[in-house]
């Protein structure tokens, strides 16, 4: 089965990131269209009726976020595109960026539209000059084009895009850390409510979607809502997703499909199953924050029902581990990147996420007993109420490895199994 | 519409948007905090009150920030809940909370076991001593981010610290981890009063040893006795040691927050060199006296001179800094004792252009409302006052409004820190406010902006205004006063366009030689848009010291009773006459500078000053010196031996701030409780009590203590006439006027009329007057003069106060960076500052804050006195010198000195 190219449509063009290659196919029209003929209602019934939903993990419908900022009568109101892509086994954005740019930039430009806003930023991770470069180039392509600046496309609109980057760390992802981080501040999330749909940049009305959420937006505009729609399988689905496949499997690397796959078929129908004659022992369907799944669990769809699982579909970064993992190794790694990269904001993340290391280094090292695993238990308990999404998840890759491979944690605690270096 | 709620079981009502912590803390349902604040906006990262959301799928919710909402089932001690509490209390036992027993019991109810006192330090290896007003002990610290939030946005807007690394590795620093002396704190300590734990401590008090600490600890609840905000103190001590100052949380004032000096100016009452005992002149020298044969000599030679001269020939200065009592006291004393009228005080120097202007034209020189309605001001105009250093707590309150959205137009011809906070900032030519005002009027008027209903209700004398309005189109404005035409065309838009305007001016507006007039176009611009006698707008003069207003409000004035009714009018006259049992002056005294600065009406013998230093405060100094050596006779009461002091024939040792019962009125009106910490030192005896033991000897009984006199005064003064200390202290202040028991105090004025004849607001045409002493070749820099945030006035009580000593140690010399690369002149270099009446010698502190042409000095150091420069003109009508324009030369001194890192660290460009 081939892929189902609308989000990745344009990237394997010669010269895909300039504006003549984009524009050459159709480029920038749906974006003229809305701002010359249509009203920003339409528009967003259009992405509404479509049941767009947000690709960073969340599959917030992106109509109704829409809706809600431009609701909020403060002004001025923001668009801000959301390129802090840190998720571990996950660049989809990384390659629309890179490759792209003009694609969800377009997107930008019609939300922006939509929600009556006249400055948008494009926020990118600190790790990704490339990317970033490549996006400062589509801008100024798009300003010397009068597609973005006074008066686009010949109308009275003005609209300022304006580039940010990050300076590395996961947590400024979360939405409103971006702002914070975006506005010079310290990169810690503020309390929601007020959300970024009320108060979002400087405190003001913001719509923020994720880079592959923007780059459908066009799409929908001119294929139509039905279209998107009818892309997806699964109940409540719609559109594709770009899928990363990582870990120890034939073939690495994105696949866009509909959204709903099942994880059956991504791992073994586009990758080609399991790299070196390996089984599969596990596999985690979306990056680090996601806990893992056994075997059994390879029918699941990978869209958001995953939750019922105890796992998450977060940011589509399927990993795959074969046999000869030890599932208390990789949750440990999970740990420390939880470790590193928690702000340090509030108590539960700040403080659970080193105990969780040192407890899995504990049982590692042949040094753990059968209470740490209950002590895991009730780290993740408080971790639970953290302040934002980075502390409520950090425990769930090591909580979920245990609930699903207690033996190999016990194996490790009675000695059963090599102490790790 | 109300929603219902069921918190443990209970149901609850709350208003929409209301926090559950806020609903059930308002039910009695008590749920641990730790982060939360009242008053800042909450970081909600603690998660100690994490509850449990038991309707729906069920949810664990921080009741700090969670808003009620209808339907909700919340179970505050529900297992998951618990479980989040007991995690977090668990991640704190690693913490020295040896100074929060109340988290230390909190960690107990949950079974966690805190870490053993006298624990290895593993998180800092020492507290961190790098300022003299508090420590930073990081191994207490918990990360509750109160501290950043009060220095950042919520409060400070200061900025000095913030939480730095991430992670388990995050603690709380200084920008760049330079020291906090060099950061850009203000030593304000509001940071100190809100951490929980003791990781951010008072020195004072963390320098206590063991014994001293375990000592019973009293708190003292009284009122600031620096500037005219009045902030609310809590003192604490151990004996009679001051050892730190909070302030509540609660305070209808400044709600918790104060400045440096409130916070930490207390030092100087326990200065070694504090007068303890009356002393006479004896030859060069001093003798200590007895109380009896001090004031005997002051009698006996006060009456002498009266006997020879007549009364007028006598005059008094009554104290700004002083009770209430003391200077009601004072004046009686003047008036009953010696008959006559001449009793001035500092508000002459100061504001003395604002309550001539004021009274003038809406007949009342006082804020006319609050400084709670700043909060409600849609603009804020502020002109001549550097409020952030001079007023630090209303300049809270025009940062917190503006955050909440308010505007802000700063006119000042000083770069100063308030102008960061504007949407615009106008800079003058220092000594050009009144073709602005006139400027800023003729838009108006031009564009229909002015309020037609109101000056048809409520003002005269518009038409005239108008006339002179029309001849002051912007660009003409623009030439005199070096502000582009379209910035006062954007201000004048912005004032036409705002539904209330608030007016706060400083001593930029006051002190000159058209004073009275630039306070005049200030009122005609509020009364032309309708901004005064009206909720949340006003014409407000920020008065300088602790006591200013109700010095004046006590009659301490040589026109006016108590009350601000005229000596001229026989039927006050008459009531004052029958309660004091004595026939009273009937013509105006002279003013202070009347009687010191101008030759006056000539023939003043004897000076009686209470609490104040001329010798450092009044201009032209060389000649100021030799007037008050010409006196026949000076007594000088005070705390310490001032300049003035030093040439007295008599000094009475008094009580200060520290010692004193009574009360202060701040500057919006409000009657405030000073209460006594101790008891004086050695013979210090309290000001009104010194005044009504010298009456006794010169023939005239004054009885009772100050709550008497102040019953006395309410009793003949109906602005006060529901006033009294048990009131007060029962109401915790009350802003007058106040006319009867019952009632509750009046937070803004003239509603319906003003206090004037025809109850109308009276428009005075006003126009511009140069300068006294303009700028010539000879001498070709404006020579302007102020104050700073660390110290105070003629430096008496600050510059006794060793970390403000640190921190700011002397005089430095504010020059633009074009004048000063002119004159050769580097950062930190030595210059002499001279004018035609005096010079100086200080370090030079290179800044934009001044602009091209000027220079500027503070005048707190006797050892480089910018009076010694300043002149002596006067303003006709209120008789107050031009201290803030004067024309000065700078000249490079040889033999370059080393900076002295200390003061210019403290002076930031």
């Amino acid at each position: 089965m081939p892929e189902v190219l609308v989000v990745n449509r344009n990237l394997q063009k010669e010269n895909s990131w300039l504006l003549d290659t984009y524009r050459r196919d159709g480029g920038y029209a749906q974006a003229e269209r809305a701002v010359r003929e249509s009203t920003p209602e339409e528009v967003i019934e259009t992405v509404t009726a479509a049941d767009l939903k947000g690709r960073g993990g969340a599959f917030f419908p992106t109509g109704m976020k829409w809706k809600f900022v431009r609701a909020d009568s403060n002004t001025p109101r923001y668009v801000v595109a959301n390129g802090d892509e840190s998720e571990p086994g996950t660049y989809c954005n990384r390659f629309l960026l890179e490759k792209d740019p003009h694609g969800f930039i377009e997107g930008m430009i019609i939300a922006a539209f939509a929600i009556d806003a006249h400055t948008g930023y494009i926020y990118i991770r600190g790790e990704y000059g490339f990317a970033a470069e490549r996006v400062r180039e589509a801008l100024h392509e798009c300003y010397v084009a009068g597609i973005l600046g006074e008066g686009i496309f010949g109308t009275d609109y003005k609209l300022d895009i304006i580039l940010r980057r990050g300076a590395g760390a996961y947590i400024c992802g979360e939405e409103t850390a971006l702002f914070n981080s975006l506005e010079g501040k310290r990169g810690n999330p503020r309390f929601k409510p007020p959300f970024p749909t009320n108060s979002g940049v400087w405190s003001k009305p913001t719509a923020i979607n994720n880079i592959e959420t923007f780059a459908c937006v066009a799409p929908i505009l001119e294929h139509g809502a039905e279209w998107f729609k009818g892309l997806a399988v699964g109940k409540g689905n719609a559109g594709t997703k770009v899928y990363c496949l990582s870990g120890n499997v034939q073939k690495t690397g994105l696949f866009e499909l509909p959204l709903g796959t099942t994880a059956r078929e991504l791992i073994f129908d586009y990758g080609g199953g399991v790299a070196d004659g390996r089984t599969l022992k596990a596999f985690k369907p979306g990056g680090a924050s996601a806990a893992v799944l056994t075997p059994d669990l390879l029918d699941v769809r990978l869209d958001p029902s995953i939750i019922q699982h105890e796992t998450i579909m977060g940011t589509g970064g399927c990993i795959v581990l074969d046999d000869t993992v030890s599932i208390v190794e990789s949750a440990y790694r999970d740990a420390l990147f939880f470790e590193e990269e928690s702000c340090g904001f509030c108590i539960p993340c700040r403080q659970g996420t080193p105990n969780l290391v040192q407890i899995l280094e504990r049982i590692l090292q042949g040094e753990g007993s059968m209470a740490d695993l209950d002590l895991l238990e009730s780290i993740g308990e408080s971790m639970a109420s953290s302040f934002c999404g980075l502390g409520q998840f950090a425990y769930r890759p090591v909580v979920g490895a245990l609930h699903r491979f207690r033996d190999e944690f016990e194996g490790y605690i009675r000695g059963e199994l090599p102490v790790s270096a | 519409m109300a929603v219902n709620l069921r918190i443990d079981g209970v149901t609850l009502t709350a208003e929409p948007g209301t926090m559950l912590l806020t609903v059930a803390r308002a039910a009695g349902v008590e749920i641990p905090t730790l982060c939360h604040y009242e008053g800042l906006d909450g970081s909600g990262n603690c998660r100690l009150c994490t509850v449990w959301r038991a309707d729906g799928e069920g949810a664990l919710l921080a009741a700090c920030r969670s808003p009620a909402e209808e339907g909700m089932e919340i179970a505050t001690q529900a297992e998951p809940a618990r479980a989040v509490r007991r995690g977090v209390l668990g991640d704190l036992a690693a913490v020295d909370l040896s100074r929060t027993p109340e988290l230390l019991d909190l960690l107990a109810e949950y079974g966690v076991e805190a870490e053993v006192e006298g624990a290895e330090r593993t998180r800092q290896a020492e507290p961190v001593v790098d300022n003299p007003f508090y420590v930073r002990d990081y191994e207490k610290c918990v990360l509750c981010w109160r501290c950043t939030d009060v220095c950042g946005e919520a409060v400070q807007q200061t900025f000095a610290i913030t939480p730095v690394g991430r992670g388990a590795e995050s603690t709380i620093g200084t920008y760049g981890g330079i020291g906090m002396a060099e950061s850009s704190c203000v030593f304000c300590g509001n940071c100190v009063q809100v951490c929980p734990t003791g990781a951010l401590e008072p020195r004072a008090l963390w320098e206590l040893g063991d014994a001293e600490l375990a000592a019973e600890e009293r708190v003292v609840e009284t009122t600031c006795g620096y500037c005219g905000v009045g902030c609310g103190l809590e003192v604490h001590l151990r004996g009679d040691t001051i050892t730190h100052v909070t302030s509540d949380p609660d305070g209808p004032v400044n709600q918790g927050w104060l400045c440096v000096k409130g916070r930490y100016g207390f030092e100087f009452a326990d200065a070694k060199d504090r007068l303890t005992a009356p002393l006479v002149r004896d030859g060069d020298g001093w003798k200590e006296v007895s109380w009896d044969a001090a004031l005997g000599l002051v009698a006996a030679r006060l009456g002498e001179i009266k006997a020879e001269s007549g009364p007028d020939a006598l005059g008094m200065f009554g104290s700004s800094k002083c009770l209430n009592e003391d200077n009601y006291q004072l004046q009686k004393f003047a008036r009953a004792v010696l008959g006559t009228n001449n009793v001035d005080n500092c508000a002459r120097l100061c504001h003395s252009s604002s309550v001539a202007a004021l009274g003038m034209s809406i007949g009342a020189g006082a804020f006319t409302n609050s400084l709670d309605e700043i909060a409600e001001n849609d603009l804020i105009w502020v002109t001549g006052s550097n409020t952030t250093e001079t007023h630090p707590i209303t300049a809270l309150k025009i940062k917190a409004a503006v955050r909440a959205g308010a505007k802000l137009i700063v006119a000042d011809p000083r770069r100063i820190e308030l102008t960061e906070f504007a949407d615009l900032h106008l800079q003058p030519r220092t000594g050009t406010d009144v073709p602005l005002y006139n400027a800023l009027l003729h838009c108006l008027i031009r564009d229909g902006a002015v309020d037609d209903d109101f000056i048809a209700r409520r003002v005269e004398g518009f038409e005239e205004v108008k006339t002179v309005a029309e001849r002051h189109p912007p660009e003409y404005a623009a030439g005199i006063t070096g502000i582009p035409a379209e910035q006062i065309e954007r201000a004048a838009r912005m004032l036409g366009a705002a539904p209330k305007t608030g007016f706060y001016w400083g001593l930029g507006l006051t002190e000159h030689t058209h004073g009275t007039e630039a306070c005049l176009a200030i009122v005609n611009l509020a009364l032309a848009t309708g901004n005064v006698g009206r909720r949340g707008t006003g014409l407000n003069p920020l008065r300088g010291q602790n006591n200013v207003q109700g010095t004046s409000d006590m009659g301490a004035l040589p026109n006016v009773f108590p009350g601000y009714r005229a000596v001229g009018d026989d039927a006050v006259r008459e009531l004052f006459e029958k309660a004091w049992g004595v026939g009273l002056p009937a013509e105006p005294g002279l003013t202070s500078t009347d009687m010191v600065v101008g030759s006056g009406r000539g023939g003043l013998r004897a000076l009686y000053v209470m609490g104040e230093n001329p010798l450092l405060s009044d201009p032209h100094l060389n000649h100021t010196r030799k007037v008050f050596e010409k006196l026949e006779f000076l007594v000088v009461q005070d705390i310490f031996m001032t300049e003035t002091a030093a040439v007295a024939d008599v000094v009475l040792p008094a009580t200060s701030w520290a010692e004193k019962d009574g009360t202060y009125t701040n500057t919006d009106r409000r009657v405030q409780r000073v209460r006594p910490l101790r008891s004086a030192p050695g013979l210090a005896r309290a000001d009104w009590e010194i005044l009504a033991d010298l009456a006794g000897r010169m023939g005239y009984r004054m009885e009772g203590d100050a709550a008497a006199i102040f019953a006395e005064m309410a009793g003949l003064t109906p602005d006060f006439a529901g006033m009294s200390h048990a009131r007060l202290d029962a109401a915790g202040g009350l802003r007058w006027p106040c006319p009867m028991p019952a009632h509750p105090g009046t937070e803004w004025l003239w509603g319906e009329r003003f206090p004037t004849e025809s109850g109308r607001g009276r428009m005075h045409p006003v126009d511009y007057r140069t300068e006294t002493e303009p700028p010539d070749t000879e001498y070709p820099l404006i020579f302007n003069t102020g104050r700073v945030l660390y110290h105070w006035h003629t430096g008496s009580m600050t510059r006794r106060v060793e970390g403000l000593e640190e921190l700011y140690p002397e005089a430095l010399l504010e020059i633009s960076p074009g004048d000063a690369e002119e004159l050769g002149i580097a950062r930190g270099a030595p210059v002499r500052v001279s004018s035609r009446r005096g010079a100086l010698e200080c370090r030079a502190w290179i800044t934009k804050r001044v602009s091209p042409g000027t220079v500027y000095m503070s005048w707190h150091f006797a050892e480089a006195a910018a009076n010694l420069l300043t002149i002596d003109a006067l303003d006709p009508v209120s008789r107050i010198p031009e201290y803030k324009i004067c024309a000065c030369r700078v000249e490079l001194l040889d033999g370059a000195v080393e900076p002295n890192g200390a003061s210019l660290r403290s002076a930031r460009a």
